[in-house]
């Protein structure tokens, strides 16, 4: 029985982050309003790592001897100890200059800003690691043996230009406008691309500040109307299956790797990325417009937004169209094609007054939102009922449940009538237990059944783990000393699959125990318990792309939920007692997180965020506190 | 006066650098870790260091978690059914497919050898270098088409690299005729370039490039590529392309000639080869046979292509003792003989020094079924009883001996015994779910030195991907093609010399070389022939098919026995055999005929509206 132990070394992270901000701001002499200002931000991070594993001894009991256990000593890890070491070095430097002008003319108020902005980081890493110390007793490199001396290094550097403005003007506050741009330059995109243009405007109008409506409608205390629209650039975009960024993609580069020769590694070097000399930022175009407000003597404050981003340009490697035999997947460079839509509506109320001495507010909010594909990469020639286009991100293809072959004779009829029907998803003859799975589609692509069960059955889901509404409710009262806050939160919309490593080498959760076909149960819901993937209904695997192969909607998991997030009830001691021991508040309070969830799944957490559900689930907490101020 | 003077300074320095920061190529950072083309190609080091790169296209060559094996009736794969195996292979169902001739990974390393040619091409670096390496990259051009070949048929020739901004990705597959002749210009090309030159061990010879040559001609000679024989496999019958698939013309003896030919010359250069010049059974060919494949003790001089190992780098194909070994120590059994192959090798009479096939129904083999048999087979598979290195500590308080136990057995008093499971079955007290589902388990290419232990140290021993034996083999099945018996029994005799085995008995026809296929197959076990030897000979229904048959042992104590801790020994023990199929849910075997060619993926289709897809999909 082994549970975690400290006998197997250990593994130190180290972590040293200076940051360092200076400014000058310097008004401008002769001309009010006219400033100059500098910023100068020098970050310096460094990363030391030091692992060293050593050798560790299980004992297993022979399972017989009782009153003198017989224990067997059994070494595992590294016959000896590893150590390994690694230090990362990086420097960033900010500098920004920035001229602004503010000025008021009568009602008249403008504001001018232009600023230039640039950034550059350096990093450089090495590390080194010995094996075969011949004891653990000193933990340093030079003690350890000398074959298989490892050590690598490698260095990068960065570097941004931005280039951005400011106009504004509002009259008597009540009509506001503004016209922002950037220009933001990128050394990740060859010379002739560097920049993006990104100008936004935005405009606000005060209704309430209206004359007309200051004299006639009282029932507003406060009405602005407000909408903008604006562009961003982004850059980061990371090499195809990996998560590190995508530098250079414009120039033919190799890597270093190696291979025996004369029985020692020799020196290889591999291609990196097959170059794309014209790629550039991805423009992202926000828009929205709310109306915010504040009625009922000042009692209710509301605001409604809707909003509709489209990002265009976005910066994709095409592998899903490019074939291997013109350039293998990982090499290819990223392109600007991608097309995504976000529209959605958000809304918050919030509403307090008082009853008496009772002081108390309640809040709602919630946001809904569509994320759809426009234009993505794909296969040519995908069905229309499997493409990922209409769909949003993280929407994956699933084969259809369609209950369970739960009988012998069932399954005797199935063979007989269709035999080798599922040999498309690798099953040569159906089993008693194997799942149903719909006929949707055939081999031209039509959504018609053609008796087979094979790629052309599965369909595109609409859901992926991201919820579509998001909402919560906030609710707190004051009464004399005491107060009660209660915060609940909810979403819709998510869905996740159900992924475990279960079989004969690991566990079962109790709700596959409960759910399965069995000789016993013949059930006509569940399928037959399956030992890590190893039946064609085991719910498919995600692959290094975050792509689902082979899953199936009966593994799909309803993520909808509400949840009790906190709840806090707090009592502060009248100031007459505690001033009298010069304390200035003291205020004793019981919180809970976490304090009760609704949920349609009980499996999971329903706020994880992975999806397949690898998510560490977060604890009900219960504090008792006291806070004291002086 | 101060004020402003200090304010003015103050601005002047803002703005200094505001405009110092316009400078242009601020942005131009350099890639600090990698080498550019231009600077590779202009250097002979590094240009060196890009042809090498190719040899690692051979992966783990033979030497893999899921031997090749396990894709025929030799072998079982312990971790999930092979789709393939079971008549189950499609487009979008793949199977396990290996990176050593997957199409994605080989045309990577196509298009590396495409981008070495190219600019070797134009180099202005030393002649000598630039043609070296130039043999190097057409031969392993040629041997990664030739790996596409000979699992999907004609493919398409890419000839030269793709640039990322190219417009049009299409390409048709070419004819199996074209392939071939496209892959044997390459070796020309590459014997040429590398005659007379010195290679480091690892790296393509002239030598090479002929052995290869020869294996290419064989595998286009044979049966399988002919169109009459194509037109009976019931999927190719109505095939609208057979030329994908094989040639279009019949050219028996001629195809066969130009290999024997070949082999012939390469024969005759007596450059290779361990112990095969013997004129009698050798005494002791079990260490003949495991010199030959662990490349040791002279028995390197078989090698004429190979992919070596060394502790200095940490490879999957190093750690093939831990992969295959017996959960008795630790081991994953990954890749398992059946009794399928076992049952083949012959049974040995000491006395007259005769051998005959081994049969269940012979009571005397059926009694001791792995006592006198072909020295073969104790060299290559970890049977019950075999003798083996020393066990893990654990290991070692239940067997002391260092004896494969594969069976269920009792210990105790014969008056009351105790069940005991095998350290080395699926019941057994280690690691029980990593245990073997047949009853054995590989020893060919694991390292026998006591010292490796196998569950955390590396072998170094190296992966033959070509030896002598194979041209010997391929000069073999050309003679008997071509009606040159006598020769062909001459080298199958020195052959079966080397390993301790009789000459044969047969003289022609049939039966001579249904003799041949057995030899090759146990001679050149887990090398990677199998599988295509039972297609390219067109008996794949009969053996890919058949069932995995395995082997269930049980020892009952004799009466009055007393064995406290287990050891084989039939004095205290009367052990059963029983041969049995394995539980259908495992691996259903059952051949199909559209698994004489898999397919193409269903992705690469649609990306490449060229293509045709094999028949029967």
């Amino acid at each position: 029985m082994l549970i975690t132990t400290n006998a197997t070394g250990y593994d130190r992270d180290t972590r040293y982050v200076v940051q360092t901000n200076g400014k000058i701001v310097i008004d401008v002499p002769y001309v009010p309003g006219l400033k100059v200002t500098g910023n100068v931000a020098i970050d310096k991070y460094i990363k030391e790592e030091k692992s060293w594993q050593t050798p560790w001894y299980v004992y297993s009991w022979d399972g017989q001897s009782t009153t003198n256990p017989v224990l067997t000593k059994v070494a595992r890890g590294p016959a000896q100890a590893h150590l390994f070491q690694s230090d990362e070095d990086q420097l960033s430097t900010m500098l920004e200059g920035i001229i602004s002008y503010d000025h008021s003319f009568g009602s008249h108020n403008v504001t001018f800003l232009a600023g230039v902005q640039k950034e550059k980081s350096n990093q450089s890493y090495f590390d080194a690691s010995r094996k075969y110390f011949a004891s653990t007793a000193i933990d340093q490199l030079s003690w350890g043996g000398n074959t298989e001396i490892g050590n690598s290094g490698s260095a990068w550097e960065r570097a941004r230009l931005n280039y951005f403005g400011r106009v504004g003007y509002n009259y008597k506050e009540k009509y506001l406008a503004e016209f922002l741009w950037r220009a933001d330059g990128s050394y990740m995109f060859p010379t002739t691309h560097r920049f993006g243009f990104f100008p936004g405007i935005s405009a606000g109008w005060r209704i309430s500040e209206e004359n007309f409506f200051k004299d006639n409608i009282k029932f507003f205390q406060n009405l602005k109307l407000r909408g903008s629209w604006g562009q961003m650039g982004n850059d980061q975009v990371n090499r195809p299956h990996s998560n590190d960024l995508a530098e250079y993609a414009y120039l033919p580069l190799y890597n270093t790797s190696t291979y025996i020769i004369n029985g020692a590694p020799t020196q290889t070097l591999t291609e990196g990325t097959a170059p794309n000399p014209s790629f550039t930022w991805e423009t992202a175009n926000n828009s929205d417009a709310a109306l915010e407000g504040t009625i009922l003597n000042g009692k209710l404050d509301f605001v409604l937004e809707a909003f509709y981003n489209v990002r265009t340009n976005i910066l994709w490697a095409p592998t899903a169209s490019v074939p291997a035999t013109g350039i293998p997947g990982p090499l290819l460079p990223p392109k600007n094609y991608g097309k995504v839509t976000n529209k959605g509506v958000e809304f918050q109320f919030n509403w307090h007054d008082k009853i008496g001495e009772v002081r108390y507010n309640v809040g709602i909010n919630g946001s809904y939102i569509k994320n759809r594909i426009n234009v993505w990469d794909e296969p040519p020639g995908l069905p229309s009922y499997q493409t990922s286009i209409g769909h949003p991100i993280g929407a994956q293809l699933y084969y259809v449940y369609d209950g369970i072959f739960s009988t012998q004779a069932e399954v005797d009829a199935f063979n007989q009538a269709h035999p080798g029907a599922y040999s498309g998803v690798g099953a040569s003859t159906i089993r008693v237990g194997d799942m149903k799975f719909k006929d949707i589609g055939s081999d031209d692509g039509q959504k018609k059944p053609d008796g087979k069960i094979d790629g052309y059955d599965q369909v595109r889901m609409d859901a992926s783990h991201t919820p579509t509404f998001q909402g919560g409710l906030n609710f707190g009262v004051q009464y004399k000393g005491f107060d009660l806050t209660v915060l609940l939160q909810g979403a819709t919309g998510a869905q996740i699959t159900l992924q475990t490593e279960s079989g004969t080498i690991g566990n079962f959760l109790q709700w596959s125990y409960d759910h399965r076909w069995t000789v016993d149960n013949h059930s006509t819901k569940d399928p037959r318990t399956v030992d890590r993937n190893n039946q064609f209904f085991s719910g498919g695997y995600y692959d290094s792309n975050g792509v689902l192969h082979g899953g199936n909607t009966y593994w799909l998991l309803n993520m909808n939920y509400v949840r009790l997030k906190n709840i806090e009830l707090g009592y502060t001691i009248p100031v007459s007692i505690t001033s009298k021991v010069g304390i200035n508040n003291l205020r004793l309070y019981a919180n809970g997180l976490n304090v009760f969830t609704l949920a349609k799944q009980k499996i999971y957490d329903p706020e994880s965020t992975s999806s397949d559900g690898h998510y560490y689930p977060q604890a009900r907490v219960i504090n008792l506190g006291a806070s004291v101020k002086f | 006066m101060k004020t402003y003077l200090r304010n003015i300074s103050a601005i002047v320095i803002v703005s200094g650098v505001l405009l110092a920061s316009c400078k242009k190529d601020f942005l131009s950072t350099k890639p600090l870790n990698q080498a550019s083309a231009d600077a590779t190609w202009a250097d002979p080091n590094l240009s060196t260091a890009f042809v090498t790169e190719l040899y690692n296209g051979l992966s783990t060559g033979l030497l893999d978690q899921m031997n090749n094996d396990c894709l025929t009736d030799n072998a079982l794969f312990n971790f999930g059914k092979q789709d393939i195996m079971e008549g189950n292979v499609s487009p979008d169902h793949l199977s396990g497919l290996q990176d050593r001739y997957e199409w994605n990974a080989m045309y990577a390393r196509i298009r590396s050898a495409n981008i070495s040619l190219e600019q070797l091409g134009k180099s202005s670096l030393d002649s000598a270098l630039v043609n070296r390496l130039k043999g190097e990259a057409y031969f392993m051009r040629a041997y990664f088409y030739n790996q596409l070949l000979r699992f999907y048929g004609g493919v398409p020739l890419v000839k030269s690299s793709y640039s990322a901004t190219a417009t049009d990705f299409t390409i048709a597959r070419s004819s199996y005729e074209d392939c071939v002749n496209f892959i044997l210009s390459d070796l020309d090309q590459a014997a040429g370039l590398l005659s007379n030159k010195t290679m480091d061990k690892g790296r393509a010879t002239t030598d090479a490039a002929k052995a290869l040559k020869i294996r290419v001609l064989t595998y286009a000679a044979s049966a399988l590529h002919d169109p009459a024989n194509l037109k009976t496999i019931s999927t190719v019958g109505s095939y609208a392309h057979p030329e994908l698939l094989g040639y279009t013309t019949s050219d028996h003896d001629a195809r066969w000639l130009q290999v024997q030919t070949a082999a012939k010359a390469f024969l005759d250069m007596g450059k290779y080869g361990y112990m095969l010049n013997l004129s009698a059974p050798a005494a002791d060919g079990f260490t003949n046979y495991q010199n030959s494949y662990l490349s040791r003790n002279g028995g390197e001089a078989e090698l004429i292509f190979a992919r070596y190992f060394s502790n200095a780098k940490d490879e999957w194909g190093a750690w093939y003792g831990r992969n295959n070994c017996t959960n008795g120590y630790h081991g994953w059994t990954s890749s398992e003989p059946t009794q399928n192959l076992v049952d083949d090798y012959e049974a040995l009479d000491g006395t007259t020094g005769t051998a005959h096939d081994f049969s269940w129904s012979n009571p005397a083999d059926a009694a001791a079924p792995y006592a006198n048999r072909d020295p073969r087979f104790y060299a290559s598979i970890l049977y019950d009883g075999a003798p083996w290195k020393p066990r893990t500590a654990d290991g070692a308080g239940i067997d002391p001996y260092n004896e494969i136990q594969m069976g269920t057995y009792q210990t105790g008093s014969a008056a009351s015994p105790q069940p005991y499971f095998g350290l080395d079955t699926r019941n057994g007290p280690i690691e029980n779910w990593n245990g073997t589902r047949t009853g054995y388990a590989i020893r060919k290419f694991m390292d026998p030195n006591p010292a490796i232990q196998d569950q955390n140290t590396r072998s170094e021993v190296p992966s033959p991907q070509i030896r002598y034996t194979e041209v010997v083999f391929n000069y073999i099945e050309a003679c008997l093609e071509l009606g040159d018996n006598a020769d062909a029994i001459t080298w199958l005799n020195k052959i079966r010399f080397r390993c301790g085995l009789p000459a044969v008995t047969e003289t022609g026809g049939a039966a001579l070389v249904n003799r041949y296929r057995r030899e090759r197959n146990k001679e050149m076990l887990f090398e990677e022939q199998r599988f295509f030897d039972a297609r390219r000979w067109m008996i794949a229904p009969t053996t890919l098919g058949n069932k995995v048959k395995i082997i269930k042992i049980t020892g009952t104590l004799k009466p009055g026995a007393t064995v406290p801790i287990y050891r084989y020994n039939t004095t205290n023990y009367n052990y059963t055999y029983t041969v049995q199929e394995i539980d259908p849910g495992v691996e259903n075997r059952a051949w199909a005929d559209k698994a004489y060619f898999p397919p193409i993926s269903r992705d690469e289709m649609n990306k490449n509206n060229k293509l045709i897809q094999n028949p029967g999909y």
